[in-house]
């Protein structure tokens, strides 16, 4: 793993869970997508392979980080952003058929993890939290993807298929 | 402990370089104990929690401000989309308005003068002015828990838990924590926000609830009260911690009943207003937190009580 990929994947990652807590003059009902994108990208990552760029401790500081930004109870994001973690990581296996393959893998993972993350507010809470944010925000990660990957997409690609004409000169 | 899984030799497309089969260690069931130990923590208000959330918001309000300072033009652009498209109706609007507003003023010009004259004659006592901050919003919650925002002034600029917040347009919340140089303001659509209000223009008492939703509700209304859409909701005084009639927002019919449509939009608010309001019911909310103030800085240890006392750096107060 190059240098450029060990910085790129957690930074992006950092990004995106910092600028999910800036005022952006997003409706409070459809704001609950933006902590879901770090969650994207934290998937991507370790479908792609790089797990040693976004390790287990890493993924628990930027869900911290994200609980303080927004003022929400601590634990929430680092244990939304972990089961994303464990979900991704098992899904590797079924990864190598297309980036449609790999879009539905992400779409299950958002859905199991917007159905978790509802049931650890309501159980917070002491009452049934409203889903609608949490449908509407898993919609809209999986929605905002494609975007995502072509992004992280320019840097990886570009990265790796450096690495491959080093390998095959090599051999 | 290390539990591998995957297809042995797969590799990922573009050929990461490195091993593409991640490990479950033992750090990951830690992580994931941790955060749930957390989050019973937070639940239960642990006051490790809170200086925590002290010391963190003290570091990452400048850096947030700083951070969003290149976005701003996006930001920018963003708002003048829709205010655009809805501009030709706005003007509509705002023409009817102004018809409207000049009866209104020429009827609160002679309201003011008989006030004047009846005030002279019952010798009641002056209300003093409130003083008050103007900070900028530098973060917003994202989550489902709460509806907060973070504003880049805190106890330096002698702001204190408890002091009711408003936008140009109206009431926004109340802060409910201060660090050094940040504060923490509760929206009045949160949760956790009850806010005793006037409703109407008989003014029946109710209680304003946010429920996390756009538009909070009236509670303790009275049987059989007339609440009717396009009723003025302001603030009653009552419990101490907002002044009486300040602005807060109109009564709408939705589909989950009456609900309060607030004049401040919570969603776009970049500045605000924090105001100065001296109360007893201050001491409730914020007497604990003064005390660690004081132990924390003994500069500010004769002056916990006076939010405009002279040991921290004048704010740039006004008369609202």
């Amino acid at each position: 793993m190059t240098t450029v990929i060990k910085i790129a994947a957690p930074l992006s990652i950092v990004i995106l869970a910092v600028m999910s807590a800036l005022p952006w003059g997003v409706p409070a009902d459809s704001r609950f997508v933006l902590p879901m994108l770090p969650a994207v990208a934290i998937h991507y990552w370790i479908l792609r392979g790089r797990a040693e760029a976004v390790p287990e401790w890493f993924v628990f500081a930027v869900g911290l980080l994200l609980d303080i930004l927004t003022n929400g109870p601590l634990g929430f994001w680092p244990l939304v952003y972990l089961l994303t973690y464990v979900l991704a990581s098992v899904s590797i296996p079924y990864s190598r058929e297309g980036p449609v393959k790999r879009w539905i893998l992400m779409f299950a993972a958002m859905t199991g993890v917007a159905t978790a993350a509802w049931l650890v507010t309501s159980m917070y809470s002491l009452q049934l939290a409203d889903w609608q944010p949490f449908v509407w925000g898993a919609a809209a990660a999986s929605l905002s993807h494609p975007l995502l990957a072509f992004l992280f997409r320019a840097i990886d690609g570009r990265q790796s298929r450096n690495s491959n004409v080093l390998f095959e000169r090599g051999t | 402990m290390s539990v591998r899984f995957g297809t042995p030799g797969y590799r990922p497309d573009h050929g990461a370089t490195s091993s593409p089969r991640p490990r479950f260690r033992a750090i990951l069931p830690i992580l994931i104990l941790i955060s749930l130990a957390l989050l019973v923590l937070s639940r239960i208000g642990h006051d490790s929690i809170q200086s925590v959330r002290d010391r963190a918001d003290t570091i990452i309000a400048p850096v947030l401000a700083g951070l969003f300072k290149p976005f701003e033009p996006l930001r920018w652009a963003g708002r003048q989309v829709p205010e655009m498209l809805e501009a030709s109706r706005e003007l509509e609007r705002i023409r009817d308005e102004n018809q409207k507003l000049k009866g209104w003023e020429w009827r609160a010009k002679e309201l003011e003068r008989k006030l004047q004259e009846v005030t002279a004659l019952s010798r009641t006592v002056r209300e003093t002015a409130t003083e008050f901050v103007t900070a900028r919003v530098v973060a917003n919650s994202s989550g489902a828990f709460v509806r907060s925002a973070m504003i880049n002034a805190g106890r330096e600029q002698n702001i204190r838990a408890g002091y009711p917040v408003l936008s140009g347009d109206g009431i926004v919340g109340r802060v409910v924590d201060a660090s050094a140089i940040a504060a923490r303001v509760l929206l009045l659509t949160d949760l956790n926000s009850r806010i005793p209000v006037l409703v109407g223009s008989n003014g029946t008492r109710a209680v304003l609830s946010g429920d996390n939703g756009a538009m909070p509700r009236l509670t303790y209304l009275p049987a059989d009260t007339p609440v009717s859409p396009g009723d003025e909701v302001v603030t009653s005084g009552i419990g101490g911690l907002f002044p009486r009639g300040l602005r807060i927002g109109t009564v709408v019919e939705t589909h989950r009943g009456m609900r309060v449509k607030p004049h401040a939009n919570l969603d776009t608010i970049e500045y605000v207003s924090v105001l100065f309001y001296q109360s007893p019911q201050l001491e409730l909310t914020d007497g604990k937190r003064t005390e660690r103030s004081a132990d924390a800085s003994p500069a500010n240890a004769g002056s916990p009580a006076s939010p405009l006392g002279t040991s921290g750096p004048t704010p740039s107060e006004s008369q609202p």
